[in-house]
């Protein structure tokens, strides 16, 4: 009769075992070793204020249309932003602030075609992507203010 | 693989200035530690690639200001629970039963054939299933190809550290109990 220290260990190498040692899919490693071409070079982060997929509220989740929202900040820029799932679509209902007119991209992780957008005087755009996935928003600089990029989302 | 001096703090801020050799070696040391941990969130596969993804992502966009690049490990794995528990409220899909869990991916199907092959393997397994969740997701951490530390382990399950070795025992122990159950015998 063993230890059941060394019990332990056997059956955790039995299971290790029984599990093939399963590493992460290659598809999944390689993903991971593009992501840093995008590494930010010169644009500021807007990091996430909040995001209601991260409030726990395991309610909300289930079956009620509650709309996503999430926000980011850089300094005084501030992004807000309404995810509305159609099917594939997803669109996305933005306020800059402070508001005025800027080209915003909607870059895809996977590497798909951007989607640009403009906002308006009072800051607000509106964009319908076709389908969901990891993106960003890349607010790009113009004369008055340096680039700015939000944190990467699941949408 | 080349055997290479890889210092975290080093290969951290060299990533940080868009050194591809760094972040790959970064990516192949912790690849297997936020796959696990994902997968112990009981994803689907398509579900576990995107949280994985959207890890490293968040890994890139932090490279300036990790502030413990030592416990990098440790940041890795809390911020892919993070990202898993952000696909599972976004509610995009139904959480997978625990066949489609085990069946439906690649390496599940990988997972399976082995299994097979195996009886004692088998019996291991459908003993694994019988156990809470919440073993599951401990021992399948516990016995990744390249195990993570307990503060690795404490950070992917939401867990204290000095919780993990007794739990450890105590999922082991059930564990063996349904094996028992089972008239499983590994000897």
């Amino acid at each position: 009769m063993s230890e059941p220290d060394e019990q332990d260990e056997a059956l955790i190498e039995q299971l290790r075992t029984a599990f093939g040692a399963e590493a992460a899919p290659a598809s999944v490693t390689e993903a991971a070793k593009a992501a840093l071409t995008w590494l930010r070079v010169d644009a500021e982060l807007a990091e996430l204020l909040s995001d209601s997929a991260l409030d726990a509220e395991p309610a909300l989740a289930r079956g009620q249309a509650v709309v996503r929202s999430v926000s980011f900040s850089a300094g005084q820029t501030v992004v807000e932003l309404e995810v509305h799932p159609d099917g594939e679509r997803r669109t996305l209902l933005g306020q800059l602030s402070p508001a005025g007119a800027r080209t915003i991209v909607i870059q895809h992780a996977d590497g798909s075609a951007s989607v640009s957008v403009q906002s308006d005087e009072l800051g607000r755009f509106r964009v319908t992507l076709e389908g969901g996935g990891t993106v960003r928003l890349r607010i790009a600089d113009d004369q008055a203010d340096a680039a700015v990029e939000t944190a990467w989302i699941p949408i | 693989m080349i055997a290479v001096p890889c210092e975290l703090p080093t290969l951290v801020s060299e990533a940080g200035n868009g050194d591809q050799a760094a972040w790959g070696t970064i990516v192949d040391r912790f690849s297997g530690l936020v796959w696990s941990t994902t997968r112990a969130h009981r994803l689907s596969a398509a579900e576990a690639a995107d949280a994985a993804q959207s890890t490293w992502l968040r890994l890139v966009e932090n490279l300036d200001r990790i502030e413990d690049p030592e416990r990098l490990g440790a940041w890795l794995a809390t911020t892919a629970r993070r990202e898993c528990l952000r696909i599972i409220r976004m509610g995009k899909r139904e959480m997978p039963s625990d066949e489609e869990w085990m069946f439906e991916s690649d390496s599940g199907e990988a997972i399976e054939e082995r299994l097979l092959a195996h009886e004692r393997d088998h019996a291991l397994w459908r003993a694994f299933h019988e156990i809470e969740e919440r073993c599951q997701a401990l021992l399948q951490l516990v016995c990744a190809p390249e195990p993570p530390t307990y503060e690795e382990v404490a950070a992917a399950l939401g867990i204290p550290i000095g919780a993990i070795g007794p739990t450890r025992a105590r999922c082991l122990d059930k564990l063996r109990r349904q094996l028992d159950a089972q008239g499983a015998d590994l000897r």
